[in-house]
């Protein structure tokens, strides 16, 4: 079985897994970051959602070989206790229910915020539109990434 | 020595709990140092749903699922009000399947504050009167000259305070009051009022522990390709290719179920890890017999619902107050249901482990009574007590 290193979180790693395992298996069943959410595993509802290099991405899309090299990012490494400001963000507006799809929801906002400090209602709309809360939490991120905003820019 | 009069079923709770073996059940004369117990106690547990340690910290045991309603923070409030604890010190746990009575583990109908409310509200009120009558103790005084406040009870004469968290151990030694009095409605702190959600943190964290997350030592996966239609049945599976995937253990169909589980047919791939057995799902060439149900529709649905109904009595399913005093406003509207999904963000998961004779499960259920029942029938297991 070939093997992979990878830096996840800022910790290097070196997984042996099937070259076409998705990053998602990767992290919840070899590295125990289960954090980030299996849902559909056909690119369909983001609870999966990763950063890699900036980008936020399916973690169910993308297969191991290519996250080699990369600077991975999930739901675990943005803060231990919970105080990056997207984060800050959503718990001032309360926003999870079953909290599944959240850590998606989180990676893709601070995705976002991290290309533009201060994107517009359109663009944060579109975005967003990438994952899917099946407890209809949308008014609240809505909220919540206005209050990262005004976290960011102070 | 004054003999107390203890309960049984809570001396037993207390016998096992005091460590060494010590013998409990009297107070010495001449005790009063609220910080020197008459035996040793971890916490006090008047019932299957709170207990309270010695820092004065409150667990509530919560037997509906948390799927997002709130049961969580709900529920607990509930107990935190009558127990007049501050709800910073007080914490949600599942209740442990079986400690409460067949049926109260189940969640649904969007009615778990309402059938749990009262008795709750018992629950935490009878810990509360516990509580009081341990500091009445203490102080020598009348229960009736004592007062909770906050996770302390007050001696309205000297207005002197005791922690909760300090009697715990004296009132686990007290017989379980057969009645208590509930608070007015009206002096609710808690009730009624916005509290945040218990366990955000974790959730914005990805620390919260959902179905599909536990793990547990040597477990297989599963994945299942399912009949796309309710009653069908499976024809043939050629699985040859599937069971090439690294890492796959076997290859298993299954007859599916009527009501009241309605399992559809089946083929379900077993493997070492989660990724070989989807990846070997998608491989099975599977043909079935989707049966008769296959031509049924949301608008057939609706059509018999509408002949099924015509002609029939009404059924009250609530009333409160009196209506005819509104008649003027009378509002009439028809609903009907398709035949959905749920649709839950996690797929649903769940883990049994077979050792021997014995079974342990493990997921997010709204019935864990039908889960428990049916594979104790299935696999011949007895149920176990807690
Ligand atoms: S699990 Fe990756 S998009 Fe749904
Ligand atoms: S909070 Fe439940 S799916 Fe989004």
């Amino acid at each position: 079985m070939p093997s992979f290193n990878l830096n996840v979180n800022n910790k290097q790693y070196t997984v042996e897994a099937e070259s076409d395992m998705p990053l998602l298996w990767v992290l919840r069943d070899m590295l125990d970051l289960t954090g980030t959410k299996y849902g559909c595993g056909v690119a369909s509802c983001g609870a999966c959602t990763v950063i890699i290099d900036g980008n936020a991405v399916y973690a169910c899309q993308r297969t191991v070989g290519t996250c080699v090299n990369k600077k991975i990012t999930t739901i675990e490494g943005l803060s231990e206790d919970g105080s990056h400001p997207v984060q800050k963000g959503w718990q001032k507006a309360g926003v999870p229910q079953c909290g599944y799809c959240q850590p998606g929801q989180i990676m893709t906002a601070v995705a976002l915020l991290g290309k533009n400090k201060n994107p517009s209602a359109d663009t944060i709309k579109s975005e967003m539109s990438n994952n899917l809360c099946r407890c209809g939490t949308y008014h609240r991120i809505e909220k919540a990434i206005q209050y990262a905003i005004e976290e960011i820019n102070k | 020595m004054k003999k107390q009069n203890i309960d049984r079923r809570h001396f037993i709770k207390i016998s096992s709990l005091a460590s060494g073996g010590l013998v409990i059940g009297f107070t010495l004369p001449g005790f009063q140092a609220v910080a020197a117990p008459t035996f040793d106690c971890e916490f006090f547990q008047p019932n299957a749903y709170l207990k309270i340690d010695k820092q004065g910290k409150v667990t509530v045991f919560v037997g509906k699922q948390e799927s997002g309603q709130g049961v969580d923070t709900a529920l607990p409030m509930i107990v935190a009000e009558e127990l007049d604890v501050d709800f910073r010190d007080v914490k949600s746990e599942i209740a442990p399947y079986g400690t409460l009575k067949e049926g109260e583990h189940d969640t649904g109908g969007s009615q778990s504050v309402m059938t749990v409310y009262t008795q709750l509200r018992n629950a935490g009120a009878v810990a509360k009167a516990m509580l009081i009558t341990a500091a009445a103790n203490v102080w020598k005084i009348k229960e009736s000259s004592c007062a909770a406040d906050n996770g302390e009870v007050v001696n309205t004469i000297t207005n002197k305070r005791i922690k909760y968290g300090e009697l715990v151990c004296q009132a686990a030694l007290l017989p379980i009051p057969a009645t208590v009095t509930l608070k007015n409605p009206k002096d609710f702190k808690l009730i009624g009022k916005s509290e945040k959600r218990s366990g955000l943190k974790d959730i914005l964290t990805g620390k919260t522990k959902y179905g599909i997350d536990l793990k547990i030592e040597g477990m297989l996966y599963a994945v299942s390709e399912r009949c796309p239609v309710l009653d069908g049945t499976l024809v043939s599976v050629d699985d040859a290719a599937a069971k090439k995937v690294p890492g796959v253990v076997k290859v298993v169909s299954y007859t599916g179920t009527g009501a009241p589980m309605h399992v559809r047919a089946g083929v379900a791939v077993v493997a070492t890890n989660i990724w070989a057995a989807i990846k070997a799902r998608n491989l099975l060439d599977i043909t079935w017999d989707e049966g008769k149900k296959n031509k049924e529709s949301t608008e057939a649905l609706f059509k018999t619902f509408e002949t099924k109904a015509t002609g029939k009595p009404q059924i009250e399913i609530f009333k409160k107050g009196d209506v005819s005093k509104y008649s003027k406003n009378e509002i009439s509207a028809t609903y009907a249901e398709p035949f959905l999904a749920h649709a839950t963000m996690e797929p649903v998961n769940f883990i049994a482990s077979v050792k021997g004779d014995t079974c342990e499960l493990w997921g997010g259920l709204q019935l864990p009574d039908w889960a428990v029942n049916s594979i104790a029938g299935i696999g011949g297991f007895k149920k176990r007590k807690h």
